[in-house]
C-alpha cells in the first residue's frame, strides 16, 4: 500500500473530462507524474488535497479519504504550486513560520522548524528580506520550504523546476532527492519533461488526457530502448551512406534528421558501426544511447506495460 | 531539536544538516483558525507589518477617540453649566448611536484600508492556494478573516463609545437612559461592523489590487451614503417617509441606523431620517441580512474561484 492511490477516478468538468477512469498508486519514495500541460496533473493534485470532489471513483491518501477527511489529510500533506504564491512584502522567515502554524504546528515548534527547513533548502541570510526581491530560484526554495515545514508525510510538488536555469534546476532536483530519500518524506513531483526527472524519481507515472499511460519503476521505463543515435562528420550524404551500409549488413537503421538511429540487437553492432565509419573515412561525432522520450511513451499509447 | 545526525565532515554546504521530522502533537483545526484570527486582527492594526502600515489604522482609531473624549469632557463639566445649556446637551449626550453615523467617513476609511490587507493580498499573490492546501476549509478561512475585520471595526468604534459611557456613569445623569442607549449603540456597532466588513471584504476580493480596493470601498460606501442622504433630505422636505425608508436600504450606515432606532426605540441619528415603525424595522432587519449574506456569498464564491489551483 503506497501513500496515495486512486481507483477508477473520474473528474468531469462542465466541458472537459480532466481525469478518466484513472487507477494508480503512488508508492513510498519519489514518484514523478509526467504529462503534457492539460493532462490532468493539477486536477489529480486537487483531488488528492481534497479540494475537488471526484465525479466517480475512490481516492485514498495516507490511508484516508480526502473527500471526507480533508482537514486530517491536508495536515499531513505538503503542497508546492507551480505558479507564484509568495507575498512580496513578507520575509521568507515570517511567511514560512506562519504557514507552519496554519498547518497546525504550535508556535515554538513552528519557529524552530522554519529555521531548520530554510537552512535545508539553502536560504541563508536572505530569509529575513522581503520575498518580492528574490530570484526565481530563491522563490522556488521558499515555496518548497513552506511545503515541508510542517513535516508532512507526503509532499506534492507541481512543476518545481519551472522557470529555473539549468544549475538551479539541478539544485532543486538534488533537494527533491534529499527530501524523498534522506528526510523520509514521500514525494509526488509533476513535470512535463520525463528526462528531467529520470535521475531523481524512483517511480514514474505517465498520464495523458486524464488516463494512465504507464506506471513503472524508473529503471524499467528508461533503461532499454536498445537503440543508439549515430552522427558522423563528413561530406553531405555521409549519413545516408552509413545508413545504407548498415542496412546492407542486415542491421535495422533509419534516418533521424541528419543522424541515424540504429537498432542494437547484439553488442557487436556497436563495433560494426565504428568500423563502417572508419572504413568510410568519416569522423564519428556521436554514438549515443537513445532513451525513451515522453513522446515515444505517448506514441505507444500505453504500450505493453500500460 | 536534538543534535542533527552526524553531518559529514568536510562538506561545507550550509543546508547539509540532518533533518528531524516533527514528532509533537499537531494542533486542532480550531486552534489553527484561532491563530489565523489573532494574526489577521493584528494585521488590521498594522502589528507585525511594516511601520508604514501602522499609520492609517492608528490614526483613524485616534481620530475616532477625539469626539468621544470631547463628549466625555462635556459630561464631566455638565454640572458647572447653566441649566439651559444642560438642557440643550442632554439629548445629544445620550445619543450614542449617533456616533458611528456621524463618524462614518473615518469608519469607512478604516474598513477601506484594512479589508484589502485581509482579502485582496492573498488573492493577488495567490497565497490563498497555500491556505486551502492546509487543514482550514475554504469557508472557514473566509469566516475567520471576516471575524477579524469585524472585530477590528467594532473595537475602533466601541472603545470611544465606552469611554464616553464611562464618563456618563461617573456623573449625575439618567444612568438608566444612558445604559439603554449605550447597549443599543453597541449592538448597532456590532451589526455595522459585520456589514461593513463583509461588504468591504467583497469589494477587496473583487478588485484584488490593494490601492484599487481602497478606492473602490471608499467610493462605494461614500457614494451610496451621499446619495441616500440627499434622497432622505429631499424626502424629508416633501414629507414622504416611504421614499426616505426605501432610500435608507441602500447604504450600510442608514440601514443599520434605521434598524437600530426601530428595534431598540432609539432616536435616529439625524432629523432627516424618519423613525421606522414595526413593519419597516422588520424590513430593515431583512435588508441587513441581505447585505451581509449577499456580500458574504460573493466574497466566498470569489475567493474559492480565484484560488482554483
Amino acid at each position: 500500500m503506497g501513500v496515495a492511490a486512486t481507483q477508477g477516478l473520474t473528474v468531469q468538468y462542465p466541458r472537459v473530462r480532466a481525469l478518466d477512469d484513472l487507477t494508480l498508486s503512488v508508492p513510498d519514495g519519489i514518484t514523478g507524474v509526467i504529462g503534457v500541460n492539460g493532462a490532468g496533473k493539477s486536477t489529480l493534485i486537487k483531488v488528492l488535497l481534497g479540494l475537488l470532489q471526484p465525479t466517480s471513483g475512490t481516492v485514498q491518501v495516507l490511508g484516508m479519504d480526502p473527500a471526507t477527511q480533508g482537514a486530517q489529510v491536508r495536515a499531513l500533506l505538503g503542497y508546492m504550486p507551480d505558479h507564484d504564491v509568495l507575498p512580496g512584502d513578507v520575509s521568507a522567515a515570517d511567511f514560512v513560520m506562519h504557514m507552519a502554524m496554519m498547518s497546525g504546528l504550535p508556535r515554538n515548534a513552528a519557529r524552530e522548524r522554519t529555521s531548520d527547513v530554510l537552512r535545508h533548502v539553502g536560504l541563508a541570510e536572505e530569509r529575513h528580506r522581503p520575498m518580492g526581491g528574490y530570484s526565481t530560484g530563491m522563490k522556488q526554495r521558499a515555496k518548497l520550504a513552506q511545503a515541508i515545514v510542517h513535516s508532512p508525510h507526503l509532499v506534492l510538488l507541481d512543476e518545481p523546476t519551472n522557470g529555473l536555469d539549468p544549475r538551479a534546476r539541478d539544485d532543486m532536483l538534488e533537494l527533491i532527492g534529499r527530501i524523498g530519500h534522506d528526510f523520509g518524506i514521500s514525494v509526488m513531483v509533476t513535470s512535463h519533461l520525463l528526462g528531467e526527472l529520470e535521475r531523481t524519481v524512483d517511480h514514474v507515472i505517465v498520464i495523458d488526457a486524464g488516463r494512465l499511460l504507464r506506471a513503472e519503476r524508473t529503471q524499467d521505463l528508461t533503461h532499454t530502448t536498445g537503440n543508439v543515435l549515430v552522427e558522423v562528420l563528413g561530406p553531405p550524404g555521409s549519413d545516408r551512406r552509413i545508413g545504407q551500409a548498415l542496412l546492407d549488413r542486415g542491421v535495422t537503421a533509419w534516418p533521424v534528421g541528419d543522424r541515424i538511429e540504429v537498432r542494437v540487437e547484439r553488442p557487436e553492432t556497436l563495433d560494426l558501426i565504428r568500423d563502417l565509419v572508419a572504413d568510410e573515412g568519416l569522423g564519428l561525432v556521436r554514438l549515443q544511447e537513445v532513451h525513451h522520450s515522453l513522446e515515444e511513451v505517448f506514441a505507444q499509447g500505453g504500450g505493453p506495460h500500460g | 531539536m536534538s543534535e542533527p545526525a552526524n553531518p559529514p565532515a568536510g562538506r561545507g554546504v550550509i543546508h547539509d544538516i540532518g533533518y528531524q521530522p516533527f514528532t509533537g502533537r499537531r494542533q486542532s483545526t480550531g486552534a489553527v483558525a484561532w491563530s489565523l484570527y489573532v494574526l489577521s486582527l493584528r494585521h488590521c492594526f498594522g502589528l507585525g507589518r511594516s511601520g508604514k502600515s501602522k499609520v492609517m489604522p492608528w490614526l483613524v482609531a485616534g481620530l475616532l477617540l477625539v469626539p468621544a473624549l470631547v463628549l466625555a469632557g462635556l459630561l464631566l463639566q455638565l454640572n458647572k453649566m447653566s441649566l439651559s445649556s444642560q438642557a440643550d446637551l442632554f439629548a445629544p449626550l445620550a445619543n450614542y448611536f449617533g456616533f458611528p453615523y456621524w463618524t462614518q467617513l473615518l469608519i469607512t476609511i478604516f474598513a477601506a484600508a484594512q479589508a484589502p490587507v485581509l482579502f485582496a493580498r492573498d488573492l493577488r499573490y495567490r497565497t490563498v492556494v497555500l491556505y486551502f492546501a492546509r487543514p482550514l476549509s475554504r469557508s472557514a478561512y473566509v469566516v475567520v478573516r471576516l471575524a477579524a475585520l469585524a472585530t477590528a471595526l467594532f473595537a475602533v468604534v466601541a472603545v470611544p463609545l465606552t469611554i464616553w459611557y464611562a464618563a456618563a456613569m461617573s456623573v449625575d445623569v439618567d444612568h438608566g437612559e444612558h445604559t439603554r442607549n449605550y447597549l443599543a449603540a453597541i449592538a448597532g456597532v456590532a451589526i455595522l461592523a459585520l456589514l461593513l466588513s463583509t461588504f468591504s471584504g467583497m469589494v477587496s476580493a473583487i478588485t484584488t489590487r490593494s490601492g484599487l480596493a481602497v478606492t473602490a470601498v471608499i467610493v462605494a460606501l461614500m457614494l451610496t451614503s451621499g446619495i441616500v442622504t440627499s434622497v432622505q433630505g429631499a424626502a424629508y422636505d416633501s414629507g414622504n417617509r416611504t421614499v426616505s425608508f426605501i432610500g435608507a436600504l441602500f447604504s450600510p450606515f442608514t440601514v443599520v441606523a434605521e434598524f437600530v432606532s426601530g428595534a431598540f426605540h432609539q432616536p435616529t441619528p439625524s432629523d432627516s431620517m424618519p423613525h421606522p415603525g414595526g413593519g419597516w424595522t422588520v424590513g430593515f432587519g431583512i435588508a441587513l441580512l441581505c447585505w451581509v449574506l449577499g456580500s458574504a456569498y460573493v466574497l466566498l464564491h470569489r475567493t474559492r474561484k480565484a484560488a482554483s489551483l
